[in-house]
């Protein structure tokens, strides 16, 4: 506490300070009003005791020039004279207080405490007041009939109102109509001395908008203890409760997940499990949390296992995988897993989520299909040792009846007569037509297997198709049928099968001729855009109804014509054919109007056109 | 008269292989397995043995390296002829060293044209 002496007579300034000084008070001295306003412009002073009597100055005036560079200074006015009228006229213009010369300094030193208290408490009422002020939260006094008395800043951001907007006016104004009883029970409540603390509600602010708030609010005394007003702490927590609301919303999906789902702190300790992770692992809260996931450890993952997953999610990264893991009961069970860190605004990793599922049946399912495509494999096998088998069982006695017929028909035993002959011929077709089934399905077996692999190169597709075309002249000429090539000069090669090509094109040719009675077969080729050839054989037989166009590539589905029976045939050919087609890439096909033949295609892929 | 060993454990492939080579002017010697056919072979020293292929004790394609293996044999024709064409790929046939081979059932006079050009 520093102290300013003003007054022209040095004796009594020395007296003064002496005693001050042993008050321990910090004192300096001033011998004319000029100076006393320079000392108080120089720094500042709790109080100042200035003579009204100075030869430069009027002390009325010097108070006048000391407040006005910090009316916080206490100013007394000493006095030789008890004039009301200058004593008066100063306190008017802001000394605190005055005190009558000679001095008595015991009754100075009770003013100088006066006034320093007083100071001390305004300094602390104004510091309570900037608080109040500079509150985020809205500060609100009230009468006990809820007239508004005070209105802080933060009320005036929270509600939008000014504090001249409100204060006189009702409480009830900052409350929603529908909670309008509210007020009332809240000043009840003060009259009877509660705090209400916390307590959180609805408020409207002046533009209508409804606040979530919190409210502790805290009866006013008076000095007498007697309870006068109340003062409220109204705090907005619309966001925090939208906030707690989403926290809710997350910890619900959470908890309501059917995947298990399991939190552990930046060590590995269990802080949380849900409800799924129990109902899957078998074990009780208590059991679990605080523990590491390892209780799930099967022993069925080697250790390595364990180590990438931990190097992964200690990385940051996020591990995923299938983890075998092992139930309270000890039954094993199959989870997929991904888990993931948790890292502070900071980047450290302070927690671990894993999420997962139970994929048991999933994975029973798995390995019950593999083994099931193990039996097919071996069946596979099998049926083809059987074909194979059963297929050289039949072979041998059709060499025997083939040749047994042939030794008569050929009359090397003995000569027989024309009908007899005529029978021998029926005998020995429907032996080759026996022994072509058995080639078919001998063929049909082989490019089911799937190791039969074909031997692919670069052909060219018109000298095929031209050697296949050779053949059927002679057998075609026998039945006075015409046979037009066709084939495109430049054609590109492709790479194919040549021996399965052939295979093809012989029995499209095959079933032609067998179709054609008279007339003309076309065997033709063509490109087909940049990157395909397309080869067609069209015969002038009957045709094909257009219902039984989709049944000629299936498995075994004759159609049912009068030729078929009578020539014969696996019902297989076809099949064949347009697998080995589609085993090059390619496309088979045809196309047939009823009554004026058909023409069957194929397409084969090739990589560039020949220069 | 040219001879032709036919080795098959089939007893009536024998008897109309017999009737019809017969007929054809060969002479004709039968065996009814690979290690018969070979004993067969040295004894009545063929110019062609027609030989199957799955028979027991010793099956054709065995027989028919052996023949070719042996100096005193190895002269003699060889023509494979099999109901079974699982295996039979040409490489197949000419690592045993056989002269032809012919699947069955086949035409009588395919396997004549056969016979025909290996020994007239």
């Amino acid at each position: 506490m520093n102290i300013l002496i003003v007054d022209d007579e040095p004796n009594a300034r020395k007296t003064m300070s002496k005693i001050l000084k042993a008050k321990g008070f910090e004192v300096r001295e001033a011998g004319t009003g000029a100076q006393a306003v320079a000392c108080c412009g120089a720094e500042f002073f709790n109080l100042v005791l200035m003579d009204m009597q100075l030869p430069d100055m009027n002390g009325l005036e010097v108070l006048k020039r000391v407040r006005a560079i910090n009316a916080d200074t206490i100013s007394i006015m000493m006095t030789a004279y008890a004039s009301l009228d200058s004593s008066i006229e100063a306190m008017n213009n802001g000394a605190y207080s005055y005190i009558i010369k000679p001095v008595n300094m015991d009754a100075a030193l009770a003013v100088i405490d006066k006034g320093l208290e007083k100071q001390r408490l305004e300094q602390a009422s104004r510091q309570l007041a900037a608080i109040v002020e500079s509150s985020i939260d809205a500060i609100i006094g009230a009468s006990l009939d809820g007239i508004i008395i005070s209105w802080n800043k933060g009320a005036e951001k929270l509600y939008g109102y000014t504090g001249a907007e409100v204060i006189g006016k009702s409480l009830t104004i900052l409350v929603p109509s529908h909670q309008s009883g509210e007020i009332s029970s809240i000043l009840d409540r003060v009259r009877r001395n509660e705090p209400i603390q916390h307590y959180e509600t609805i408020r409207q602010a002046k533009n209508g908008r409804l606040v979530d708030v919190s409210v502790t609010i805290s009866p006013v005394k008076d000095l007498g203890g007697r309870i006068v007003g109340a003062s409220g702490i109204v705090r907005d927590i619309t966001e925090l409760k939208k906030q707690n609301e989403k926290i809710l919303q997350l910890s619900q999906a959470v908890e309501s997940s059917p995947a298990s789902i399991e939190i552990t702190d930046s060590t590995g300790l269990l802080e949380y499990v849900n409800p799924k992770y129990l109902e899957v692992t078998g074990y009780g809260l208590n059991e679990v949390i605080g523990k590491n996931p390892s209780i799930l450890k099967s022993g069925e993952h080697p250790q390595e296992f364990y180590a990438d997953l931990w190097g992964t999610i200690t990385k940051g990264d996020v591990w995923k995988g299938e983890l075998h893991n092992r139930k309270k009961n000890g039954e094993l069970f199959w989870e997929a897993a991904s888990i993931s860190s948790i890292k502070d605004p900071k980047g450290n990793i302070t927690h671990y989520v894993a999420v997962k599922d139970d994929i048991t049946d999933r994975k029973s399912l798995e390995s019950a299909y593999k083994e099931a495509e193990i039996k097919i494999a071996e069946a596979l096998v099998v049926k083809s040792e059987f074909i194979s088998m059963v297929s050289h069982e039949l072979r041998t006695p059709l060499t025997i009846i083939k040749e047994s017929l042939s030794i008569v028909y050929d009359e090397i035993a003995g000569p027989i007569n024309a009908q007899q002959k005529d029978f021998l011929v029926t005998a020995k077709n429907n032996v080759d037509r026996l022994a072509r089934l058995i080639n078919d399905v001998l063929d049909y077996q082989k490019l089911e297997t799937p190791s039969k692999g074909f031997e692919m190169a670069e052909q060219s597709i018109n000298d095929i198709v031209g050697t296949v075309g050779q053949g059927f002249r002679v057998p075609l000429a026998r039945k006075n049928i015409v046979l037009n090539m066709q084939l495109q000069g430049d054609l590109p090669k492709a790479s194919i099968d040549k021996d399965k090509i052939i295979q093809v094109l012989t029995n499209l040719m095959n079933n032609a001729m067998k179709f054609t009675d008279k007339g003309t077969i076309s065997l033709k080729t063509e490109t087909l855009g940049d990157n395909a050839v397309k080869v067609s054989v069209k015969d002038a037989g009957i045709g094909i109804k257009e219902s039984d166009l989709s049944k000629l590539f299936k498995s075994f589905s004759q159609i049912s014509t009068g030729k078929e029976r009578k020539t014969g045939g696996s019902g297989l050919g076809l099949v064949l054919c347009k697998k080995i087609i589609e085993a090059h890439g390619g496309k088979i096909g045809v196309e047939s109007v009823f009554g004026q033949g058909s023409v069957f295609y194929f397409v084969l892929p090739v990589r560039e056109r020949r220069l | 008269m040219k001879r032709i060993l036919i080795v098959d454990d089939e007893p009536d492939i024998l008897k109309v292989m017999r009737f019809r080579l017969t007929q054809r002017g060969y002479e004709i010697a039968t065996a009814v397995n690979g290690q018969e056919g070979l004993e067969r072979a040295k004894e009545f020293k063929p110019d062609l043995i027609l030989a199957d292929i799955v028979m027991p004790k010793m099956k054709g394609d065995e027989l028919c390296r052996r023949i070719k293996a042996d100096p005193a044999t190895r002269h003699m024709a060889v023509i494979i002829m099999t109901a079974s064409i699982i295996g039979q790929t040409p490489e197949a046939i000419h690592k045993i060293k056989a002269d032809g081979f012919i699947l069955k059932p086949f035409e009588p006079q395919e396997l004549f044209e056969k016979i025909k050009d290996l020994i007239g």
